[in-house]
C-alpha cells in the first residue's frame, strides 16, 4: 500500500486548520449561549429564591401578625372578661353593704320604734294606773292608807340613825323654823294632836308643827323640814310606781 | 502500469505540493461545515433560530457523551473529538453525494486523524498528570510490561487508523461493484446502509479517540 505524505500532511493541517474553525464558529458560540442561558437560568433561580425567601418572610410575617392579633383578642376578651367580673362583684358588694346597711337602719329604726312605741305604751299604761289609782284613792278617801302611811312615817323615823334625826332636829332648831306636814285633806284637832305626839316623840319640838293640805299629794303625809323634805304620799307612792313601770329605776 | 486504486487522485499541483481529491474533498466540507456553523451562530443568543438549536442540541448531546465517558468537564476535549465527530460525518456521508468520494476512504486521511488523537493522547496525558506521572503509567502494572504498553499505543492507533479506512474503502468498492454489475437503482439500499456504517465509523473513531484520552488523563480528576 502507497501512502501520499503530502496528502496525509495536508489532511492533518485541514483537520488542525477545521478544530480551531469550528471552535472559533461553534463551540465557543455556543459554549457562551449555554454559559449565559445557564447563567440567566441560575439568575432567575437566585430571584425565584429571593421571591421565594420573601414570601417566605411575609407568610412568616402574617402568621406572627395573626397570631399577635389573636393573642391581642385573647388578652382583651380577658381584660374585658376581668373588668365585668370586678364591676359585677363590686356592685354585687356595694348593692349587699347598702341592702345590709339598709336592714341594719330598718333594724335600727324598728328598734327605736318599738322602745318608743313600748316606753308611749308604758307611758299610757302608767298614766292610766295612776289616774285610776288617784281616782280611786280619792273617790274612797282611803283613810286606812293614810293611817298606814302615817305608821309607815313613824317606823322610817324610828329607824333612822340617831345621827340623821339629830340633823333633822338641829334643822328645826333654828329661828322661825318649822316642821310643816302636808296631808291631802284636812284632818282632825285630835289627830293632829296624837301626830304631834309622835313627831315630837322623835323629832322634839312639838310647838313647831304645823298642818297644810295639799290634795296633789293625794293621801298620806309629807314632812316638810326648812332644808328636807320626807314623803310618805299616794303621789310619791304613784310616782315611784310609775316610774318602775316606765322602767327608769332612778331614785327620786 | 495501472496506478493504484487505494492512491489518491491528484487533481492539480500547488507549487511542488501535490493537491489529491481527498483534500479538495476536506476543504468542501470544511467550508460547508464551517459555513453552516457561521450561519446558525452568527446571531447567537438567548432565543437562538433553528439551526442554532439544532447545533446547540449536537453540541451539547457530544459534550453529554464525553462527559459520561471521560468523568470530568467535556468542554477543554470537545474541539478536538467534536470536530473529529462532525468532520467524519460529513466526510463519510459524502459516499452518498454523487461524484464525490469519501477523503475517508484513502489512507492518508484515516492517518493523519489516527496521527492527531495519538499525539493528543500524550499532550492531554501530559498536560492533566504531569510528563512522570503520565510516563510511569507505561511502567504499571510491572515495568516488564513497558514494551507491551509501548506497542500496544501504536497498535490501537493503528488498528484505529485501519478500521476506519477499511470499512469506508470496502464499502466505495462495493459500492462500485454493485453499480458496475447491476446498474443505477440497486445499489441505494447499499447507500443507505453506507449512510448508517459512515455515522457508526466516526461514532467509533471519536468514541475509541475520547477513550484513549480519558485513559490517558485519568478519570474522575479535575473538572
Amino acid at each position: 500500500m502507497q501512502i501520499d505524505w503530502w496528502t496525509l500532511a495536508l489532511q492533518a493541517v485541514n483537520f488542525l486548520v477545521l478544530v480551531w474553525l469550528l471552535w472559533r464558529f461553534l463551540f465557543r458560540p455556543v459554549k457562551d449561549v449555554i454559559e449565559k442561558r445557564k447563567s440567566l437560568a441560575d439568575e432567575a433561580f437566585v430571584r425565584a429564591d429571593a421571591k421565594a425567601a420573601e414570601a417566605e418572610a411575609a407568610r412568616e410575617r402574617f402568621e406572627a401578625q395573626s397570631a399577635a392579633l389573636a393573642q391581642e383578642r385573647q388578652d382583651l376578651l380577658r381584660k374585658i372578661h376581668q373588668e365585668i367580673e370586678g364591676e359585677r362583684s363590686e356592685t354585687l358588694e356595694a348593692a349587699r353593704r347598702e341592702a345590709e346597711s339598709m336592714i341594719e337602719e330598718a333594724r335600727e329604726t324598728t328598734k327605736k320604734e318599738r322602745a318608743r312605741t313600748v316606753r308611749e305604751l308604758r307611758d299610757q299604761v302608767a298614766e292610766m294606773a295612776v289616774d285610776l289609782a288617784a281616782d280611786l284613792l280619792s273617790k274612797t278617801g282611803a283613810v286606812s292608807a293614810d293611817e298606814f302611811l302615817a305608821d309607815l312615817a313613824d317606823r322610817q323615823l324610828s329607824a333612822m340613825s340617831e345621827a340623821d334625826r339629830n340633823r333633822l332636829r338641829e334643822d328645826l332648831a333654828a329661828n322661825d323654823a318649822c316642821l310643816r306636814v302636808v296631808t291631802a285633806k284636812p284632818i282632825a284637832r285630835q289627830q293632829q294632836t296624837q301626830w304631834k305626839k309622835r313627831l315630837g316623840g322623835h323629832l322634839g319640838h312639838e310647838e313647831r308643827i304645823e298642818f297644810t293640805v295639799a290634795p296633789g299629794i293625794l293621801g298620806g303625809l309629807e314632812l316638810r323640814f326648812p332644808h328636807n323634805v320626807i314623803r310618805f304620799t299616794w303621789a310619791d307612792q304613784l310616782r315611784r310606781a310609775k316610774e318602775l313601770i316606765r322602767g327608769d329605776d332612778t331614785p327620786s | 502500469m495501472d496506478a493504484s486504486p487505494l492512491a489518491p487522485e491528484i487533481l492539480f499541483l500547488v507549487g511542488p505540493v501535490p493537491i489529491s481529491r481527498p483534500v479538495v474533498t476536506t476543504w468542501v466540507i470544511m467550508i460547508a461545515v464551517v459555513g453552516l456553523c457561521r450561519l446558525g451562530t452568527r446571531r447567537a443568543g438567548i432565543h437562538g433560530g433553528t439551526l442554532q438549536t439544532v447545533l446547540e442540541i449536537t453540541v451539547e448531546t457530544m459534550a453529554d457523551q464525553l462527559r459520561d465517558i471521560l468523568r470530568r468537564d467535556p468542554w477543554p476535549f470537545l474541539p478536538l473529538l467534536g470536530t473529529l465527530f462532525v468532520f467524519l460525518v460529513f466526510a463519510n456521508l459524502t459516499t452518498v453525494i454523487p461524484g464525490m468520494k469519501p477523503p475517508t476512504g484513502h489512507v492518508e486521511t484515516p492517518a493523519a486523524l489516527a496521527a492527531i488523537v495519538f499525539f493528543s493522547v500524550h499532550f492531554f496525558g501530559i498536560r492533566s498528570r504531569g510528563a512522570v506521572d503520565y510516563a510511569a503509567r507505561y511502567l504499571k502494572p510491572n515495568p516488564v510490561l513497558l514494551p507491551l504498553n509501548v506497542l500496544a499505543e501504536i497498535t490501537r492507533t493503528f488498528s484505529l487508523m485501519i478500521r476506519l479506512f477499511g470499512n469506508m474503502m470496502s464499502h466505495e468498492f462495493v459500492i462500485a461493484i454493485v453499480v458496475f454489475m447491476a446498474g443505477l437503482f440497486l445499489p441505494i439500499p447499499f447507500m443507505l446502509l453506507g449512510i448508517l456504517i459512515g455515522i457508526i465509523q466516526a461514532y467509533i473513531f471519536t468514541i475509541l479517540a475520547a477513550v484513549f484520552i480519558g485513559a490517558a488523563v485519568g478519570n474522575g480528576e479535575g473538572g
